[in-house]
């Protein structure tokens, strides 16, 4: 009997082996997943019972995205949201290699916009159209309550000029400058007649306009130049049937100096002047027509700078590389046309920071021109320590203050180990 | 449901997973990969004046010889020559010539330093014999940014104007103009007639030949998401080019086909590290010198081997 039963379990084994052995783990067990897991996920459940369903959702493929037992991954996922939606949405995978992306597609963070399981929404969206976009963009709320609105911005169709993943143009416009607008705005001897003759079409609309709202009317930027509201275009252009019509009469240096005579002085005498303004390049910076801040800038100050000097930053929405320091912005201690000091900074760095931080100068280390930083000769000064927009450390500290910064010139009092 | 999976899909399931995490981790990584290839550089030593004349804030740096260097200083303004001694001396100030204005670039030909200090069609010349300074008259309406000299007498300017790059003859005729829309932080001339550009705002150096043509644009690896800001190059026989990127403190050596051969320095205080530096050049024997203006000093560094 005992032979027997031996001789039953050798010829079972290897059956049974390869059983176990080719079983899935995740779905060894036959279960209905919907039922199983809806017994404990409540939230899942009432999601589900939204009119838009997420196809496995619906189906109650729940280990399509996630491991019944345990995950490296929050939510018990297959893997991070980036790699795991991408398998099956692959239109987004393929926007991943475009240019600009949307900072939280190049974040991976999908769920910041989609719902996995079932929304009220079309594609899943936790909200429809602009209410969606301004839970991040938080301007969007400022425009509604101008007084002129784009259509498409008035009705929340952020996407008829924006893509949500990524795209090949700036601001993840659906195509490059004013073609995004020729569709519904095509060139008509009116549409010719309203820009005085000139073939803007070529240009870029945001030049003039504001594709979303503004206090003036036609949807001109919120402050216009003043040959431009005068349309005088021939003060700065040539004539309108040159053969080159958006030609400037002149250099930008010299145009713009005709009326702002201090500000390119500022950069024409400068020992250390902005290389990009330097020299007829006043518009990489000011817009001539017209522009969303002060001064004509094409940008708020900060997002301007860091468009240049901190583009990987910028472009993803945040600061990138650069701190700011305080929320301050860069011309609280740059010099935007050229100064005196590197880095265009608008005074001794002493002085500077004192404007803030007045208290220090009774405290502080000892500074100034009879203060000699060991590590190469210069006066010490606080950015001789802190580092304001690459710090590392707690107060932009370039190391931790409580003992690694210090050593780096008092070497003599550092304890070997 | 995927109850009755086979092992086949499961691993082509992990397969294709697999597959996905490394493109869409490539293209997660790439922006931040700090590819600096090989240390081709190392500090040789720091010069930074002494008693009667020391450097506050170099904007440019030129090197006139074997043993002379010029610094152009923004404080003063001033153009200090640097001679090296050698037996144990080191480099001394030789001469220290007074400028009208700050000096945005410094070159040499060879028989005198070209100055530009963006003074509208004008550059200033000093003479390596006795280091008098003299004005060189340029074609009416060209606003002098980064110059240098060319073989055959000839100079590169950039015309902040006009927004171009211009080669003119030793009378100051145009003999070739191209138009360049960025800012050009400094120029060099390469092999056949051809000279580089380096154009910070782009984070590139740009090739042109002999007529003006571009031929390649060699774009520098950022530090992070800094982009490179590549303020001073000098060119090798071979056709590498050799870089100094303000914000990243760094020298970098890129082959003619646009690979990024090594690198050295990096951002810092103290000797053999750099902090804002503003211009290079190379001298005779293959060391480059960098204007430290952070630091308040040149740097020399030797190349070696890879």
């Amino acid at each position: 009997m005992t032979t027997s039963r031996s001789r039953l379990a050798v010829l079972l084994l290897p059956p049974l082996a390869a059983v176990l052995w080719l079983a899935p783990a995740a779905s060894g067990v036959p279960v209905d997943q919907g039922e199983v897991c809806l017994e404990c996920h409540d939230d899942v459940a009432a999601e589900l019972r939204l009119p838009v369903e997420h196809p496995p959702a619906k189906e109650a493929e729940c280990s399509s995205c996630h491991n019944p037992h345990a995950a490296r991954d929050a939510g018990l996922l297959l893997e991070r949201p980036a790699i795991l939606c991408v398998e099956c949405h692959a239109d987004v995978a393929e926007q991943l290699g475009r240019r600009v992306l949307h900072q939280p597609v190049a974040e991976g963070r999908c769920t910041s916009c989609h719902r996995p399981h079932g929304a009220g929404h079309e594609k899943l969206l936790l909200a429809a159209g602009a209410d969606l976009c301004v839970t991040c963009h938080a301007d969007v709320a400022g425009w509604r309550g101008l007084a002129n609105q784009h259509s498409p911005f008035e009705r929340g169709r952020c996407t008829d000029c924006h893509e949500p993943h990524g795209s090949e143009h700036e601001r993840l416009q659906r195509k490059a400058g004013g073609e995004v607008c020729s569709k519904c705005h095509p060139v008509s001897a009116k549409f010719r007649s309203d820009h005085g003759g000139y073939p803007v079409e070529q240009a870029n609309c945001r030049q003039c306009h504001d594709p979303h709202a503004s206090k003036q009317a036609g949807l001109l930027q919120p402050n216009v130049h003043e040959p431009f509201a005068a349309g005088d275009c021939t003060l700065c252009h040539v004539a309108v049937g040159s053969p080159a019509p958006f030609a400037l009469r002149v250099t930008q240096d010299e145009l713009c100096g005709d009326c702002h005579e201090d500000a390119v002085e500022e950069n024409r005498s400068a020992a250390f002047p902005h290389v990009a303004a330097g020299g007829s390049r006043c518009s990489a910076c000011h817009n001539p027509h017209g522009g969303q801040g002060g001064s004509l800038l094409r940008r708020e100050t900060n997002e301007l700078c860091l468009s240049c000097h901190d583009p990987g930053g910028s472009a993803t929405g945040g600061a990138g590389h650069f701190q700011t320091h305080s929320e301050l912005g860069c011309d609280t201690c740059h010099a935007p046309h050229g100064g005196d000091r590197p880095v265009l900074l608008a005074d001794d760095p002493i002085e500077l920071c004192g404007l803030c931080h007045s208290h220090q100068h009774a405290i502080t280390h000892p500074l100034g021109e009879e203060v000699r930083d060991p590590r190469n000769g210069q006066a010490l000064d606080c950015l001789s320590c802190h580092g304001i927009h690459e710090a590392t450390a707690d107060k932009y500290l370039h190391k931790s203050g409580t003992r690694d910064l210090c050593l780096g010139c008092h070497k003599d009092k550092g304890v070997v180990r | 449901m995927r109850r009755g999976a086979s092992r086949r899909e499961a691993a082509s399931l992990v397969g294709r997973r697999l597959a996905l995490l490394v493109a869409v981790a490539s293209i997660w990584a790439a922006p931040a990969a700090g590819q600096d290839g090989a240390t081709l550089y190392a500090f040789d030593e720091a010069v930074a004046g002494g008693e009667t004349l020391r450097l506050r804030w170099p904007t440019a740096v030129a090197a006139g010889g074997a043993d002379e260097i010029a610094v152009a200083d923004a404080e003063g303004p001033s153009l200090a020559v640097f001679r090296d001694l050698g037996g144990g001396e080191g480099w001394v100030v030789h001469a220290a010539i007074e400028l009208p204005a700050p000096a945005y670039s410094v070159s040499c030909g060879a028989d005198f330093y070209l100055i530009s200090t963006r003074r509208p069609g004008v550059l200033l010349t000093v003479a390596k014999s006795d280091y008098t300074l003299r004005e060189l008259a340029l074609a009416p309406g060209i606003t002098p940014g980064a110059a240098t000299c060319l073989p055959d007498d000839r100079l590169l300017v950039h015309d902040l104007a006009a927004g171009r790059l211009v080669v003119l003859d030793g009378a100051g005729k145009v003999l070739t103009a191209v138009a360049i829309a960025e800012t050009v932080a400094a120029l060099a001339p390469g092999a056949g007639g051809g000279f580089y550009a380096a154009l910070p705002g782009a984070g590139e150096v740009r090739r042109y030949g002999a007529n003006g043509e571009q031929l390649s644009s060699l774009k520098l690896p950022g530090v992070g998401p800094t982009p490179a800001w590549p303020v001073g190059l000098a060119v090798e026989a071979n056709g590498e080019v050799v870089v100094v990127d303000r914000h990243g403190g760094r020298i970098l050596v890129v082959e003619a086909s646009g690979r990024l051969a090594g690198s050295g320095s990096r951002k810092g205080w103290e000797p053999g590290l750099l902090r804002f530096p503003a211009s290079l050049a190379r001298l005779p024997d293959g060391r480059v010198v960098v204007a430290d203006q952070g630091n308040g000093r040149v740097q020399l560094f030797r190349r070696l081997e890879e």
